[in-house]
């Protein structure tokens, strides 16, 4: 039971209004039932991720992630209980920049090096071994198709075959119970690949990130301002990862960590800088040359802008379509 | 009852922590922690270091490459740095254990986002300082900040608070 402290108006739990005080001053035909909260038209739920929408989207949420529930999948496969548990709390994140900055920098491969130079500098990124190994599958950026896109990390730690490369190369045997669990979970095959792959590094449309072991969202509060949240991407009966994954988290991601702030005054600079004028447009065109299709979606090299095309081109097909539909 | 000469050394040594914060003198600031160093912004008062995500969980060796980033020269949150002004308060002895020391101070802090907005931020809280003497000398083995608005969504904390 909810009381709202400025009239009294009493509601049960599922937002219906059950009481009114002093009814004498409505009519007899005064009906509860259309002074209700407001329900969200659409709610669906996808492995433990809520997804709504107040209007309505005028698709169902299988029709919206499309092949991206296999990016969702990915993460949650982590969990030897095919669960996440997200019980550590949010850092938030306030700035000035308009929110679709995220989407277009979180999965953009080509600003890592100068950006997060100073990352680079002062730690020991297995990233760079990712990188600099000749041999390994190259890392791509891969375009899901209704503006689900990624960095597809995987291919590069999968070809490479080291568990836990990806988990900043912790060795398996510091996380023996996790490793008995996967293989009882998925079998010894299964829980090698799982091991070896990681989680994505992917954005599911409009505002869901899941970056490596963090989950992370954003929403806007103004044209030029908006937030940012996190939390570790913590595993169901995996407490071995999880207490790991809290301090990646606050040293990669949130408002004092290595990484986030540098995209976010970035992110500040280019807003002042739209606000100059001079040019009626963003460049996005790198890699159109050379992107290629697979499996039906668009990849390209992991420093290409084939993922933002990709998010422009459902954040136009949104602004145009009709959703009273 | 704390001797005057032990709130004064005491007094000092925060007052100089805080002075290396607000210039960003970063490497002489490091020099102030004991190897074991832990620097700490939790969302709030109440939360657990190892079940609750912090926004600043630094053991020795993340503070050392907190100080590496910050001096690279490409910490673009922190270029320029922010020019910067604490206040802090008369200090409370909290409790103390031997040659470790418990001081607690309020501070206010002003901030000049000076990297890309120019926005004036506002940061108050509350700090507790675990201080040991070694060889004779102050040095800092915690310090645990406490934002009034650590749970709220709060700008870049590039710089040292
Ligand atoms: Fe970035």
């Amino acid at each position: 039971m909810q009381v709202c402290p400025y009239h009294g108006w009493v509601y049960d739990l599922t937002g219906a209004l059950i009481d009114v005080p002093h009814k004498d001053g409505y009519p007899d035909d005064f009906d509860k039932s259309e002074f209700g909260m407001v329900a969200a038209s659409q709610v669906d739920v996808y492995r433990g991720f809520v997804f709504a929408s107040l209007e309505g989207s005028g698709m169902t949420l299988a029709e919206h992630l499309g092949a991206a529930t296999a990016l969702i999948d990915r993460a949650v496969d982590l969990s030897p209980e095919g669960e996440l548990d997200l019980q550590a709390g949010w850092l938030q994140h306030r700035f000035k920049a308009n929110w679709k900055m995220l989407p277009e920098n979180d999965c953009d491969g080509y600003h890592v090096e100068t950006t997060h130079a100073s990352f680079m500098h002062a730690t020991d990124s297995q990233a760079m071994d990712l990188l600099s190994d000749a041999d390994a599958e190259p890392p791509v950026v891969r375009d899901w198709g209704n503006g689900h896109m990624e960095i597809d990390f995987n291919v590069a730690y999968r070809s490479r075959n080291i568990p836990f490369e990806w988990f900043g190369r912790v060795p398996a045997s510091k996380l023996p119970n996790y490793t008995a669990a996967m293989i009882k979970a998925y079998g010894e095959e299964r829980a090698h690949e799982l091991s070896v792959t990681g989680p994505p590094h992917a954005i599911i449309f409009p505002n869901l990130f899941l970056g490596e072991l963090n989950v992370i969202f954003y929403y806007p509060v103004s044209a030029d301002e908006c937030v940012q949240l996190y939390t570790p991407m913590s595993l169901k009966g995996a407490p071995e990862v999880n207490k790991r994954a809290l301090h990646q988290t606050e040293g990669a991601v949130g408002p004092a960590s290595f990484l986030i702030p540098e995209d976010v005054i970035i992110a500040e600079r280019n807003q002042a800088g739209l606000n100059a004028g001079g040019r009626d447009w963003v460049d996005l065109s790198r890699g159109l040359h050379r992107e290629y299709e697979e499996d039906g979606k668009i990849v390209s090299h992991m420093s290409d802008e084939t993922v933002n095309r990709g998010f422009w081109r459902r954040h136009r097909e949104e602004m145009l379509r009709d959703h009273s539909k | 009852m704390a001797s005057f000469e032990l709130i004064n050394e005491l007094t000092q040594f925060i007052l100089k922590e805080s002075r290396f914060c607000d210039l960003s003198l970063y490497s002489d600031w490091e020099s102030l922690w004991t190897d074991d160093g832990h620097y700490w912004v939790p969302r709030s008062a109440t939360m657990d270091p190892e079940k609750h995500v912090s926004h600043l969980n630094d053991n020795r060796m993340r503070v050392h490459t907190r100080v590496k980033a910050l001096n690279s020269g490409t910490r673009h949150s922190q270029l320029p740095i922010s020019p910067m002004s604490r206040v802090i308060s008369p200090i409370e002895l909290e409790a103390e254990d031997g040659d470790e020391y418990q001081v607690g101070v309020n501070f206010n802090l002003t901030e000049m986002a000076i990297q890309s907005t120019h926005d004036m931020h506002i940061w108050a809280g509350r700090i507790t300082y675990q201080l040991r003497r070694v060889d004779g000398e102050l040095k800092m083995a915690r310090k645990k900040v406490v934002l009034v608005n650590g749970n709220e969504p709060i700008p870049n904390i590039a710089f040292l608070i």
